[in-house]
C-alpha cells in the first residue's frame, strides 16, 4: 500500500523503452550521447511535443481534437501577417502573446462547437481542421513570408544553456526547448495538484457523474479545447521562429507523430487517462526513433512502419495487462475474504 | 435495537456535525443524532407527479426518522424512481411538500438537498472509473469546498477515516474500474459520508451483488444506522427487506399501499401490497423426470485451470438442475465453459450419450445448448435493435422461406408470440430493446433463447432484478420448458427459488462440486448450510 503500486505503470514501461532505445542507438552510433545530439533531439521534440500536450488535454476530457496543425499554421501565419502589417518592430513577447491568443480563440470555437452541438469531437475538429486552413489560404494568404519580424530572428539566436562539446565546439540548447519544458511543467502541476486539473480527469471518466456533483462539464471541456488551441498556435509560431519563414502549407503530416506520442504515453482515446510525463516520454520515443533511423541510414519509409508498430504496441499493451489482471482476480477468488472482518 | 439514539457524541458525530460553509441554512444547524427537534429527518406530504396526463405518483406521504432504515418497495413502474428523483430534487413534484428537519425544502435545488445531507446512491454509483478509489471519495468534497489546490494526502486520510468508520478496507490507490462491484458501492457510500450525508437513499443496491456481498452490505448499513445515519432502501427483494429494514413503504401504481413497521408484517403481506393480488408461494410439483434412460447431457472430468476442476454431472431431459455457491465458487465459469466461453481445458461432454466437442459458442448452439447470461445488458442483447429482432435472432433458420429470404410476417408473428407468452410490457415489437425496463429486457433475452428451441437451456441468475409479481411467470416458463423435455440448468444464489423450481441442486465451492441433493429429499436450511459452510 505504500509506494509505487499506483505509480503510473505505463509511464514506467515507456521510460524503460526510451532508455533501452537510447542505449541501443548509442552503442551503434557514439555520437548519440553527445550534447549536440541530445540538444537537437530536444529541439526536434518541441513542436510535436506542444501539439501532443494540447492533444492530450482534450483526450483527458474525453474528446478528440485533430485540428491542431491548422490552428498552428493560422496562429503562425496570422501573427506574422499582423505584425508585418501593423507593428513590424514588435517585441517577441507581444508576438508570442498574439499567437497564443489566436490559438485560444480558435480552440474556443472548437470547444463551443463540440459542447453546444453535442456532436462527436472528431467530426467537429476534422471540420475545423479543413475550415481554418481553408480560411487562411483564401483570406489571409498563400505565399511564403521570408522577411519575418526581426524579433523572431533575434529570438531564434538565443540559447539558454551553452555547453562545450568534446571537440571544443560550443553547443547551445535552443530557447524553444525551455518554453516547451516550462509548459510541460505547468500542465503537469495543474493536472496533478489542482482541483481544476482533477476535474478534467473526472469529466473524462464520467461526465454524467461530474455534472451531478456540480462540475460545469461544458466549461471544463471548452477550457481543454481552448488550451489545446493555444498550445498548437504557440507550436506553429515557434516553428516559424526556427525556420525564419512563415509557410502556410507547413506543419501538415505531423498528425500521426503527435497522436502516436500521446497514445504511446498512456493517454486513452476513451478519455480520462494518462499523464503529461507519459506524453513527454512518448514524444521522446517518437523523435529518437525518427532521428536515429535517419542516422543509421534506414530508409524514411521505415520510419512510418516503426511509428505504426509503436502505436499498435502501445494500444495493445493495456489490453494485455488487463487480461492478466482478470485472470489473477479469478484465481484469488475475487478477494472477498479480505474485508469481512471489520463489519461484525 | 437499530433505532437507538446515540446519547453521547462520538468522534464520528463530531465530524458529522462539521458545518458546511457558505449556504448554511437553518435546517443545517440541526444537530445530528440529538433529539433537539421532534421533526423527522425527512417528511413527504401528498407528493404527486404527472407526466403528460399519466400519473406517476398520486399523493404519497411518508416519513423517515433519524437512524431509521426504511424499505421502499414496489414493482417496476410503481413510482419508486419518480419518488427518489423528487426527493433528490432532480424532478419537481406537481403537488405536495417535502420537509427536511421540519423545514419546507420543496423548492430547493439538488445541490442544496445534498448540503442538507440527503444523498442518493444510484444503481450505477456515478463513480469515476479512471480515478483511484481514494480520489473518488475526496475529490467531490474538495471541489465542493471550492479548493483550488487538491489536498491529496489530507483527502486520502479523510477517505481512510470514513472507511474505517464503515468498517471496511479498500485499496484506495486502485482505480475504481478495477474494483469489484461491491467495493465500488462502498466507495459510493464513503463518498456520501465524507459529504456529511445523513440520509442515504440506495436505489436497488443488491441487484448486482451475490448473497455474501449482500450480507456484507447489510452489516455496513446496520453499523451506520447505529451511528445515526438513516437509509431508504429501494428493493423488491422481500427477504432482504425483511432482513434489514425497520419499516416498509410499498408503492403500487403511484399510490402508497402499505406503510408499517417490519415486525408487524409478513413477506406475503408485502408481496400482496406490491402486486395487488395474492401471491401464493408457487408450487410446481410434477412427476420427476425419468432418470433411468441415457441422460440428455453428461459432463465428465470437466476442468479449467484456475477456475474449476473435475466437474461431473448429468442432466436428464425435462430435469431442472440448480447450481449454487458463493461468489468465486466457479458456478458461472462451469456453465459458461459448457457454452465455450471459454471452453474447458479437460473433460468430455455427451449429449444423448454421443460425445461432442465444444470449442466456441457456435459449437454449443449447434449442439442444442442455450445460455442466458447473468448480465443481460452487456452479454445478451443488441440494445439498439428492435425487440422483435432480438427475439428472433437465434431462430432465423425456422423463419427463412424456401427462397432463402427471411419472412417478415413470420418474424413479426414469432416475436408477438413470445412477447405475449413472457408478458413483455411494450407497445410494439419494433421499439428498441433499450426502451424497456431491466426486468423486461431480461425477458427478451429469455425469449431469444427459447425461440431457438434449445435442448439444454442454461439460465444464470434468471430472476435477479425482476419483480416479485413477475417471478412466478419466469418460473412457470421454466416449468413449461421442462415439461417439453428441455433440460434446464439454473445458476442462482437464491436457495428458496432453487428449492421451488429444481429437481436437483449441485453446490459448488472453490471450483469443485461439494454436494448434490435431490430437492424432494432435503430442506432449504440444509442446502443453505452447505453453501455457507466454510470459506473457500
Amino acid at each position: 500500500m505504500s509506494l509505487p503500486r499506483n505509480f503510473p505503470r505505463h509511464e514506467g514501461i515507456v521510460l524503460v523503452t526510451v532508455i533501452l532505445l537510447a542505449i541501443a542507438v548509442g552503442t551503434i552510433n557514439r555520437e548519440f550521447f553527445s550534447f549536440f545530439n541530445i540538444f537537437s533531439l530536444l529541439k526536434n521534440s518541441t513542436i510535436i511535443g506542444l501539439f501532443a500536450v494540447g492533444f492530450f488535454l482534450v483526450l483527458v476530457v474525453g474528446g478528440l481534437d485533430v485540428s491542431f496543425t491548422s490552428i498552428g499554421v493560422v496562429g503562425m501565419y496570422g501573427t506574422v501577417k499582423l505584425a508585418l502589417a501593423f507593428y513590424p518592430g514588435a517585441p517577441f513577447v507581444i508576438l508570442f502573446v498574439v499567437a497564443a491568443l489566436i490559438g485560444a480563440a480558435l480552440g474556443l470555437i472548437n470547444g463551443l462547437l463540440v459542447t453546444r452541438l453535442q456532436a462527436p469531437s472528431l467530426i467537429v475538429t476534422l471540420g475545423t481542421l479543413s475550415l481554418y486552413r481553408g480560411f487562411l489560404l483564401y483570406f489571409i494568404g498563400t505565399k511564403w513570408i521570408r522577411e519575418v519580424p526581426t524579433a523572431m530572428v533575434e529570438f531564434n539566436r538565443t540559447n539558454v544553456l551553452v555547453m562545450t562539446a568534446a571537440n571544443g565546439a560550443k553547443v547551445g540548447l535552443h530557447i524553444s526547448v525551455a518554453i516547451f519544458l516550462a509548459i510541460v511543467a505547468i500542465v503537469f502541476l495543474v493536472l496533478r495538484y489542482t482541483t481544476l486539473g482533477r476535474s478534467l480527469y473526472a469529466v473524462g471518466g464520467n461526465p454524467v457523474a461530474a455534472r451531478r456533483m456540480g462540475i460545469n462539464v461544458e466549461a471544463v471541456q471548452t477550457l481543454a479545447y481552448c488550451t489545446a488551441g493555444t498550445l498548437a498556435s504557440i507550436a506553429g509560431f515557434l516553428s516559424a521562429v526556427r525556420l525564419r519563414l512563415a509557410d502556410p502549407q507547413s506543419l501538415t503530416g505531423s498528425e500521426l507523430d503527435v497522436i502516436a506520442a500521446a497514445v504511446i504515453g498512456g493517454a486513452a482515446i476513451t478519455g480520462g487517462k494518462g499523464s503529461v510525463i507519459g506524453v513527454f516520454l512518448g514524444v521522446l520515443l517518437i523523435v529518437i526513433t525518427n532521428d536515429s533511423l535517419i542516422v543509421l541510414g534506414i530508409p524514411a519509409a521505415w520510419q512510418k512502419v516503426a511509428i505504426g508498430v509503436l502505436l499498435l504496441v502501445a494500444i495493445g499493451m493495456p489490453l494485455l495487462a488487463r487480461g492478466r489482471f482478470t485472470a489473477s482476480q479469478v484465481r484469488t477468488g475475487g478477494g472477498l475474504v479480505r474485508v469481512g472482518g471489520g463489519s461484525t | 435495537m437499530k433505532k437507538e439514539n446515540p446519547a453521547s457524541p462520538t468522534a464520528s458525530q463530531d465530524r458529522g456535525m462539521r458545518q458546511v460553509s457558505s449556504t448554511t441554512s437553518s435546517a443545517r444547524l440541526f444537530v445530528e443524532g440529538t433529539p433537539a427537534s421532534d421533526q423527522p429527518l425527512l417528511r413527504a406530504v401528498d407528493l404527486s407527479k404527472h407526466y403528460d396526463g399519466v400519473t406517476a405518483l398520486a399523493g404519497v406521504s411518508f416519513e423517515v426518522g433519524t437512524a431509521e432504515i426504511l424499505a421502499l418497495a414496489g414493482e417496476n413502474g410503481s413510482g419508486k424512481s419518480t419518488l427518489i428523483r423528487i426527493i433528490a430534487g432532480v424532478e419537481r413534484a406537481n403537488e405536495g411538500t417535502l420537509f427536511i428537519d421540519g423545514a419546507d425544502w420543496t423548492g430547493r435545488s439538488p445541490i442544496e438537498r445534498i448540503e442538507a445531507g440527503i444523498q442518493v446512491i444510484y444503481q450505477d454509483f456515478a463513480l469515476f472509473p479512471n480515478l483511484s478509489a481514494g480520489e473518488n471519495i475526496w475529490l467531490p468534497e474538495q471541489l465542493h469546498q471550492r479548493r483550488r489546490l487538491a489536498a491529496r494526502s489530507a483527502g486520502v486520510a479523510m477517505a481512510q477515516r470514513v472507511l474505517s468508520e464503515v468498517g471496511v478496507m479498500i485499496e484506495l490507490d486502485r482505480p475504481v474500474a478495477e474494483l469489484p462491484v461491491w467495493q465500488k458501492q462502498l466507495v459510493a457510500i464513503a463518498r456520501a459520508l465524507v459529504h456529511d450525508a445523513r440520509l442515504l437513499i440506495m436505489d436497488e443496491p443488491t441487484t448486482a451483488l451475490t448473497h455474501r456481498e449482500v450480507q456484507h452490505l447489510f452489516a455496513v448499513i446496520r453499523r451506520l444506522a447505529g451511528r445515526g445515519k438513516s437509509f431508504i432502501f429501494v428493493s423488491h427483494q422481500l427477504q432482504e427487506i425483511a432482513q434489514i429494514c425497520d419499516r416498509v413503504v410499498v408503492l403500487r401504481n403511484g399510490s402508497k399501499t402499505l406503510d408499517a413497521p417490519m415486525k408487524d408484517l409478513t413477506n406475503i403481506q408485502i408481496a400482496q401490497a406490491m402486486t395487488g393480488r395474492e401471491i401464493a408461494p408457487g408450487n410446481y410439483r410434477r412427476t420427476p423426470p425419468n432418470s433411468s434412460s441415457v441422460p440428455l447431457l453428461a459432463v465428465r472430468g470437466f476442468s479449467r485451470d484456475g477456475e474449476y476442476h473435475d466437474i461431473n454431472f448429468t442432466l436428464a431431459a425435462g430435469e431442472v438442475l440448480g447450481f449454487v455457491g458463493l461468489m468465486g465458487a466457479g458456478r458461472t465459469a462451469v456453465v459458461k465453459g459448457l457454452f465455450g466461453l471459454p471452453p474447458a481445458d479437460l473433460g468430455t461432454i455427451e449429449i444423448d450419450g454421443r460425445p461432442i466437442v465444444i470449442r466456441n459458442v457456435s459449437d454449443a448452439v449447434r449442439a442444442g445448448l442455450a445460455y442466458v447470461p447473468e448480465d443481460r445488458l452487456s452479454e445478451g442483447l443488441f440494445l439498439d435493435f428492435s425487440i422483435g429482432d432480438n427475439i428472433v435472432v437465434r431462430a432465423m433458420e425456422r423463419l427463412v422461406t424456401k427462397t432463402g429470404w427471411i419472412s417478415g410476417p413470420r418474424k413479426v408473428k414469432e416475436a408477438a408470440c413470445w412477447i405475449d407468452r413472457l408478458s413483455i410490457k411494450t407497445p410494439s415489437s419494433r421499439l428498441p430493446v433499450s426502451s424497456l425496463s431491466g426486468g423486461n429486457q431480461q425477458r427478451v433475452v429469455l425469449a431469444k433463447w427459447m425461440a431457438a428451441n434449445p435442448r439444454v437451456l442454461i439460465l444464470n441468475r434468471p430472476t435477479v432484478g425482476i419483480d416479485v409479481g413477475s417471478k412466478p411467470g419466469i418460473h412457470q416458463i421454466i416449468m413449461e420448458l421442462a415439461a417439453k423435455k428441455v433440460g434446464v440448468i439454473v445458476v442462482s444464489d437464491d436457495v428458496p427459488e432453487l428449492m421451488l423450481i429444481c429437481d436437483r441442486v449441485i453446490v459448488m465451492r472453490a471450483g469443485a462440486i461439494v454436494a448434490e441433493r435431490n430437492v424432494s429429499e432435503s430442506s432449504e436450511k440444509e442446502i443453505t448450510q452447505v453453501v455457507t459452510e466454510s470459506d473457500p
